[in-house]
């Protein structure tokens, strides 16, 4: 049943997959459309992508003029080389997918699935945490991973290039295996390997997910401190597989910096005075307004904490949380009952609870500090994506715990209904939706509303409905079946399977 | 697996170490050491007399004994008395005026004195020394009360008078001692003396009282005899007061009504449509929460409303209603006179950009400085020895966050760059450099230049407070005045310099010896 709901899972991923056949690349002079709802909409997707290509084809980590004005504007030019402006640990991980996939004609979609395939396992994760952890019986374990994949906008980016997926996969991996670690079984130092690894590969992927880890980084260390009392003394004992594992951190640390070394000639250097380049016309404007060309960084220098201020916290925590534009819970209504389930839990938290809860918490903050906290032009609160997962294990704490079962259970589904819509409708159009503070000077719609004018339109990326439904179902009836899909598994595993499993741990 | 052996009797020997000290060994010291270094780092960058208010304290205690017309009157009938009358001894040493010292001493001495009642009211609610040790030391360190502390602004001596008489208030409560009482009602009438807070805080201790009795059955004469024992002290202040405005100024509440008082400026405001809070309550409530997160480090003061929750909720804890709203009152007051139009603040967190000014009076938030200590303290009482640990690791984590620049020092940040910075217009140098002696007529209230930057002593002033030198002069400035500076819109611009007559008249005596667009200096044809 468990193997059943997950393959159900999987397929759901493949039907919202976005790409067509193809190996698209612009170091060929291919026209590859950067229009909404297409895969390469957003230089979010193209400037990772534009480093598998520029690895495929000319076996370098900085990227030709041609791919530079594909990736444009996240791109850097430093020494009169162009390189993504992201960390590089995304397009290494996409490389092997693409490599498999260019075999089949098929490049572009299969390193797109690679990030579909870890929110898959994301949810693998999300079930064994629930089940292993929490105790959740099977049939709550089983929905906390369909919230997460569907009911929040995680979706959203589970379905083309981001960090975010990525990172969450890491995070949950690493505190789970934090908690094997804890158990100190037999493979406990294969665990800790695992953690130091996961730590060292979210800094690969995105700098922020040193903070992001720092509470699961912390639950691991706790764990390897015990504290026993004698007659005459406490005993602190420290596991030194603590520290030997940490090896595997350095190894991905060291090759970091050789990428750095590679690139910018210091390992520590992370790309320091490398200037953005927005492409071609905007670089020579830039050259023409200061009569020479730019060959150092106009924008003031800043440190990494500087990004973030406190003085943005309430701003942000609005946008983040209750904004029409972005917010949390006005895209994805069924995680308030998530907040209600931590709620009901304040009283007895465990040492996993307190590292859960402090990632949202951590996430939350970091991001209402920061400078754009609506992620530029995106579909919901992408920056929130770790606090979607940690929310929808609580959601179930807020069902199970509930004296009104039943009630709850039915408000459950009714706002997953409603969550998923809104995820699915940008899954099917674009997620390229501007923030309000842009969108209204523009005189454009804001949040998923202006999804409904694409859906209108029919026109959409969504692979398997082009490549299989198109012909036989509309866009409008493509959106409906596949929540519909949801709520059906929602009310299996709230309703239905229940009544086959055993009682609440 | 590495085993570290820890003998019980060392942990016990801390333990003991830490129960047996007086709290002079830790308290005294750790305030005293901190006052002077962050005195010292304040005077090292000029930041002392960074907010234009802390020219104006100074100053209104340097009058007293030095001005053309010294003496009493000059306190004013606006500010509330009692800060500037604790500078005098001090101000009037020129170098102690000068360079703002003069007011970092009271500070300095104020905040010491809070650290250690701090510790003492903690020690009394929870009789925990280590728990009381947080509470005092999360205030003693924390960066916006340390910059306070080093200047001539009024907070620091009503935090100190504030949280000594609610000390006493809480010590009369458990041991219903007399003297307590008259102690707090002392505080209380000092506190009514330093800054309006404090006529709110003696209303509610009158309340409370009231509230005591009725709660613990007194019996109806003993309910009179106790309140009107506290009250008589300590509301006798604001009798003071309002006597001496009616005497010196005409009117007992010239504090209010005259165009120097705040509500005068706030209305300048509200016509700009840049009071954000007025009779919103949900702005109001939001602009002092904000202020006071700002003041006391977003993590501080999220344990502390945790440590508020967990407070209210112990059933141990005797009189905890009347703690909290003791401690907490200036939250009230500062909700209430926000709501009113009788305060302001502009804070970047909320305050729109389109704002002309989006950082002033922030430093209002440090008055819940002491509650977010006492409660954090309270706070780390009630959890665990892991959460202990957390604790520590969260308040090294605030400490960074100031550190790195996540949370700025905001109340340095509005004196060095919000609206509450002194102007520091080249006029001022100009006059470092070129006065020469002689008497200076000047509207002093629209602090066209700083009188303690520019040389000038303060007898060489003529200003409103003189007033028989001062209605002279506005008619007639060669009488006495060698220097007349007078900025566009002000009192003297008004009498001396606004139509093409008067500026005849003023030039037959005078030489325009300074322009810049706002401000003209002009001195006598000798």
């Amino acid at each position: 049943m468990i193997g059943l709901f997950f393959v159900v899972i999987g397929l759901m991923y493949f039907f919202v997959l976005r790409g067509h056949v193809g190996n698209p690349s612009p170091v060929y002079g291919d026209k590859v459309s950067t229009a909404a709802g297409e895969p390469f909409e957003s230089s979010h997707e193209r400037a990772p992508y534009a480093l598998v290509l520029s690895i495929d084809t000319f076996q370098k980590l900085n990227v030709s003029k041609e791919l530079a004005e594909f990736g444009a504007p996240d791109m850097r030019y430093i020494n009169g080389k162009y390189y993504i402006i992201f960390q590089p640990g995304i397009s290494l991980y996409m490389y092997p997918f693409y490599l498999v996939g260019k075999q089949f004609n098929l490049a572009q979609l299969a390193a797109f699935a690679s990030i579909s395939l870890l929110a898959f396992a994301s949810c693998l994760m999300l079930f064994k945490i629930a089940r292993n952890i929490f105790g959740y019986p099977v049939w709550a374990s089983l929905l906390i991973p369909l919230i997460y994949a569907f009911g929040t906008t995680s979706l959203n980016y589970a379905i083309t290039v981001y960090q975010h997926i990525p990172g969450v996969f890491l995070i949950l991996t690493a505190f789970y295996a934090v908690w094997k670690y804890r158990k100190n079984g037999k493979y406990s130092s294969i665990y800790g390997v695992l953690v130091w690894s996961a730590f060292g590969l979210g800094i690969y992927l995105d700098f922020p997910n040193v903070f992001l880890m720092a509470p699961v980084m912390l639950y691991f260390l706790v764990s390897s401190i015990k504290i026993s009392e004698k007659k005459e003394s406490f005993a602190v004992s420290f596991r030194t597989s603590f520290l030997v594992t940490m090896l595997s951190f350095i190894i991905i640390i060291g090759s970091y910096g050789y990428y750095n070394y590679l690139s910018f000639g210091d390992w520590k250097n992370f790309g320091q005075g490398a200037i953005r380049y927005e492409g071609e016309e905007k670089f020579k404007l830039q050259a023409a307004a200061l009569g020479k060309e730019r060959t150092v960084d106009l924008t003031p220098k800043k440190s990494p904490l500087s990004v973030f201020n406190e003085e943005r916290i309430v701003n942000g925590l609005y946008t983040l949380t209750l904004a029409d534009d972005k917010g949390i819970f006005f895209f994805s209504p069924v995680l308030l009952l998530g907040v209600l389930g931590i709620l009901r839990k304040l009283k007895t938290l465990t040492a996993e609870d307190k590292t859960l809860i402090a990632i949202v918490l951590i996430n939350m903050v970091m991001y209402a500090s920061f400078g754009d906290p609506w992620g530029g032009w995106a579909f919901g609160p992408r920056y929130l994506i770790p606090s979607m997962s940690v929310l929808s294990l609580y959601v179930l704490n807020f069902v199970i715990k509930s004296r009104f079962e039943f009630p709850a259970k039915i408000l459950t589904i009714i706002l997953l209904a409603f969550s998923a819509f809104v995820a699915f409708l940008g899954v099917v159009t674009t997620n390229t939706i501007p923030p309000k503070v842009e969108a209204v000077p523009l005189h454009l719609k804001y949040n998923f509303l202006s999804n409904i004018d694409f859906l209108n339109k029919g026109t959409t990326g969504n692979f398997a409905y082009n490549q299989y439904f198109r012909t036989s179902v509309s866009l409008y009836q493509y959106l409906i079946m596949l929540v519909a899909s949801v709520i059906f598994l929602a009310f299996l595993s709230l309703f239905i399977l229940p009544l086959f499993s055993e009682k609440t741990k | 697996m590495i085993t570290v052996s820890l003998n019980k009797s060392i942990i016990s020997n801390i333990k003991s170490f830490v129960r047996t000290k007086h709290w002079t060994f830790f308290v005294f010291p750790a305030a005293c050491v901190t006052a002077i270094l962050a005195t010292l780092y304040s005077l090292s960058r000029d930041i002392i007399v960074a907010y234009g208010d802390a020219e104006s304290h100074l100053n209104i205690a340097k009058r007293v004994v030095s001005s053309l017309t010294p003496g009493l009157a000059q306190i004013g009938g606006v500010w509330l008395p009692l800060p500037h009358l604790l500078m005098v001894p001090f101000v009037f040493f020129d170098p102690l005026w000068r360079t703002g010292l003069a007011g970092s001493i009271v500070s300095g001495l104020s905040y010491i004195l809070t650290a250690i009642f701090l510790y003492k009211m903690a020690f009394l609610i929870t009789k925990n020394k280590i728990s009381s040790l947080v509470a005092s030391f999360v205030f003693i360190f924390n960066p916006n009360i340390l910059y306070l502390q080093s200047t001539p602004m009024t907070e620091l001596p009503l935090i100190a008078f504030f949280t000594v008489s609610i000390y006493y208030f809480i010590h009369y409560t458990k041991e219903e001692n007399l003297n307590s009482l008259i102690i707090s009602a002392l505080f209380g009438f000092a506190a009514a003396l330093s800054r309006y807070d404090g006529w709110f805080l003696v209303f509610f201790e009158c309340l409370s009282l009231l509230y005591l009795g009725i709660r613990n059955k007194w019996t109806r004469e003993k309910i009179e005899g106790i309140v009107i024992i506290f009250a008589t002290l300590s509301l006798f202040s604001i009798c003071l007061w309002l006597l001496w405005d009616k005497l010196i100024l005409g009117d007992p509440f010239y504090f209010t009504n005259s165009q120097f008082s705040a509500k005068s400026q706030q209305l300048g405001w509200l016509q700009k449509g840049q009071l954000p809070s007025y009779h919103n309550i949900i702005s109001s409530f939001l602009y002092y929460t904000v202020t006071a997160l700002s003041t006391s480090g977003l993590i501080i003061f999220s344990v502390a409303v945790i440590g508020f929750i967990l407070f209210n909720l112990k059933k141990e804890v005797k009189d905890k209603l009347i703690i909290s709203v003791l401690i907490c009152n200036p939250f009230i007051f500062y909700v209430a006179t926000l709501f009113m139009g009788q305060s302001i603040i502009f804070i970047p967190h909320l305050t729109p950009p389109s704002f002309e000014w989006t950082l002033f009076n922030a430093r209002y938030g440090a008055m819940m400085v002491p509650a977010a200590a006492l409660f954090a303290g309270f706070a780390f009482l009630s959890i665990r020895n892991s959460g202990k640990a957390l604790f520590g690791m969260l308040c090294l984590l605030q400490v960074g966050l100031f550190v790195a620049g996540y949370s700025p020092v905001i109340t340095q940040k509005d004196g060095v760059s919000g609206l509450s910075q002194a102007k520091r217009p080249d006029a001022e140098h100009w006059l470092s450099k070129n006065y020469d002696n002689g008497l200076v007529l000047m509207d002093d209230y629209s602090r066209l230049i700083s009188i303690v930057r520019s040389g000038i002593p303060l007898q060489n002033i003529i200003y409103i407070g003189n007033r028989n030198y001062w209605e002279t002069s506005i008619t007639t400035p060669q009488k006495y005045a060698k220097w007349v500076i007078v900025q566009k819109n002000d009192a003297i611009w008004k009498s001396l310099y606004e139509t093409k007559e008067k500026q005849d008249r003023l030039y037959t005596f005078y030489q325009k010896v300074y322009t810049s667009p706002d401000i003209l200096i002009f001195r006598r044809i000798s």
